[in-house]
């Protein structure tokens, strides 16, 4: 399976993002995700999620099941990538630079979109953040609808 | 990240405003998670809150192989960020949680016109096992992020409005004088009064205070947008971020079309402020009978809150009382005799002719090229100037006018001296050749200007 463009869109630009895994109860755990990248030509998402985040973290192994959620934040479109961990690693320079880069896009986006300061926002980004990348098993369409849901068209990134 | 054993209730309730959207993440049996966009949610109590469902599909499928899920809400006042752990106890189809989720749902989907296709369809209750602030947030500023409460009156100024209201001595002076003290005495810098017409499917704007243009004569749907939600529902509407739920809704409506539910095209344009953030609309009710709705609006989001609802639904009362009062006094005080008809102005040559256009077809009528008012308002001054024309009449009675066979009004509720006000109203907005001035009660006059040219387009 690979994430198609649209999907990959959703994931990359100025997106909210929130990451869930589950827990070996079945309990499912959200987090908030500053940024991420298509990689692989669409077969695997490396994604920064906050190191403190503990609960969530732990749950987050290499072969565990993870889902992230990408919505444009002004149009609220959204794709949610399924798959299965990989790795979770350190953050390498270009992996800082590139969340920095996502993190500036989505307070910018949502200062613009609600009118909220841009320190109320930024106060949400956390200080010390991971990096999970995974396989890609499954893509919907996530916007808010009757089609929330839909497998989305799969494809080259 | 604090692990909260005894959270305050209180501080998860502002998440549920529907500024910020909530996100629910699942898991099936197979242990895959499924992360979820909400509309909205609404906390019950300490223990429990109830999540909206109307698409949910895969939602509803995890929730019933596992009812464990993760919610995440988020305080727009200070961006604090919060992590429940929930359990599904229940589905409501009624009751107090699906009401007040259902309200919210109503009034997202009426500001994109889908009423007949986005309804909530049933409320989900989750048991709140446990509460995590992930982060901290900061100290809101008020002037950027709202307090919750606009108003700035107490009992005292509502008395000395409520005594300013008594003393009005007709209808068109009571709508001014509520909308200028609400402004001056309560805080509310703007204000629309609209009215229910006599169809009762319909509401009409006869009052605006605080805006570039007033507006008058400007229409909504009952149903339509927070005015006629309010409307439908005899209810108080607070939207606490107009840009959040417009947003949201737009989502909503693309995702429709491209389903082929509704058309392209159809948002309720929505008087008053161009950057709204906050509306409050409350019905003004009289009699157990709905007489119209006033709303106030704000540019700073979450301007109001349930402080802001108990003061407005007081005036609001007040205005529907006075306004029922006008009525009866108008259908059952003896006229004060048929005015004398008096000679037209002589015709001023110097004076350029004004042309009034009326298009019966739906009563509307042009001044020259420019639009001024249609339906009951229109046809009464096609009436009026005709007579005018025709016999010099400049003096007039409420009566004679609802008499008049042209206009075809309701036996019952005709609302005619709001009608008359609203079209006095919308002649000095334009600052038209062609005025109303109330000469006493129940009695108006017809100043006219220039000459006048007379052309019914399509006459019945």
């Amino acid at each position: 399976m690979r994430i198609g463009p649209d999907a990959a869109a959703r994931m990359e630009g100025a997106s909210a993002l929130i990451a869930a895994g589950v827990g070996p109860d079945g309990a499912p755990v959200a987090t908030r995700a500053w940024g991420a990248v298509v990689q692989e030509d669409g077969a695997a998402v490396r994604v920064y999620l906050e190191a403190d985040d503990t609960t969530v973290m732990a749950l987050l192994t290499p072969g565990r099941a993870i889902a992230v959620t990408g919505a444009d934040v002004k149009v609220l479109s959204s794709a949610q990538a399924k798959g299965r961990v990989r790795s979770v690693e350190d953050l390498t320079a270009l992996d800082v630079a590139i969340r920095e880069r996502s993190t500036e896009l989505f307070v910018q986006a949502v200062h613009e979109t609600d009118g909220s300061p841009r320190s109320l926002i930024a106060s949400m980004v956390p200080d010390r953040f991971v990096a999970v990348t995974f396989d890609v098993d499954e893509v919907y369409d996530q916007t808010p609808g009757p089609q929330a849901g839909s497998s989305m068209p799969a494809g080259s990134a | 990240m604090i692990d909260e054993h005894e959270y305050d209730a209180e501080d998860l309730r502002p998440c549920c405003e529907g500024v910020i959207p909530a996100i629910i993440a699942t898991a099936g049996a197979d242990g895959v998670p499924n992360i979820t966009y909400l509309s909205c949610a609404h906390l019950i109590d300490r223990e429990r809150i109830a999540l909206s469902n109307q698409f949910f599909s895969k939602t509803s499928r995890n929730i019933a192989e596992n009812p464990q899920a993760s919610l995440i809400l988020i305080d727009p006042h200070g961006y604090r960020q919060f992590r429940l752990t929930l359990n599904y106890e229940r589905t409501d189809r009624h009751g107090p949680a699906f009401e007040a989720l259902r309200r919210h749902v109503d009034t997202v989907a009426a500001l994109q016109g889908m009423q007949d296709v986005f309804r909530l369809r049933a409320a989900d209750v989750y048991r709140i096992l446990r509460v995590e602030r992930l982060r901290e947030g900061i100290a809101p500023d008020p002037e950027l992020t709202g307090t919750g409460s606009t108003t700035t009156g107490g009992p005292a100024e509502i008395a000395e409005l409520s005594m300013r209201l008594g003393r009005a001595p007709d209808l068109d002076t009571l709508v001014a004088t509520a909308l200028r003290g609400l402004d001056e005495l309560l805080g509310y810098r703007h204000s629309i009064l609209m009215l229910v017409d006599e169809t009762g499917n319909r509401l009409y704007t006869i009052a605006s205070h605080g805006y570039a243009a007033q507006g008058v004569g400007s229409e909504a749907q009952v149903g339509d947008g927070t005015i006629g939600v309010a409307a439908d529902q005899c209810r108080a509407v607070n939207v606490s971020s107009v840009r959040s739920a417009r947003r949201y809704a737009a989502a909503l409506r693309k995702s429709y079309e491209a389903e082929g539910h509704v058309g392209p095209g159809a948002e309720i344009p929505m008087p008053g402020l161009a950057e709204i953030e906050a509306q409050l609309a409350v019905p003004a009710m009289a009699m157990g009978r709905l007489v119209g709705v006033l709303m106030v609006e704000s540019d700073r989001r979450l301007a109001f809150d349930a402080d802001d609802e108990a003061v407005l639904a007081v005036v609001a009362g007040m205005l529907a009382s006075a306004i029922e009062i006008d009525v009866v006094r108008e259908r059952t005080e003896p006229a004060a005799g048929a005015a004398p008809a008096r000679a037209a102005t002589p015709e001023r040559t110097a004076v350029p002719t004004t042309q009034v256009r009326f298009f019966a077809v739906d009563g509307s009528v042009f001044l020259g090229p420019d639009y001024l008012i249609k339906g009951v308002a229109g046809r009464i001054l096609w009436s009026l100037v005709n007579q005018y024309a025709s016999e010099g009449r400049e003096e007039f009675t409420n009566r004679e006018v609802r008499l008049d066979p042209s206009l075809d009004l309701p036996e019952f509720r005709d609302n005619l001296e709001s009608r008359l006000i609203l079209l006095k109203r919308r002649l000095d907005e334009r600052d038209a050749p062609v005025r109303i001035e109330k000469t006493g009660r129940g009695r108006f006059r017809l100043v006219v200007d220039t000459p006048l040219q007379l052309d019914a387009v399509n006459p019945e």
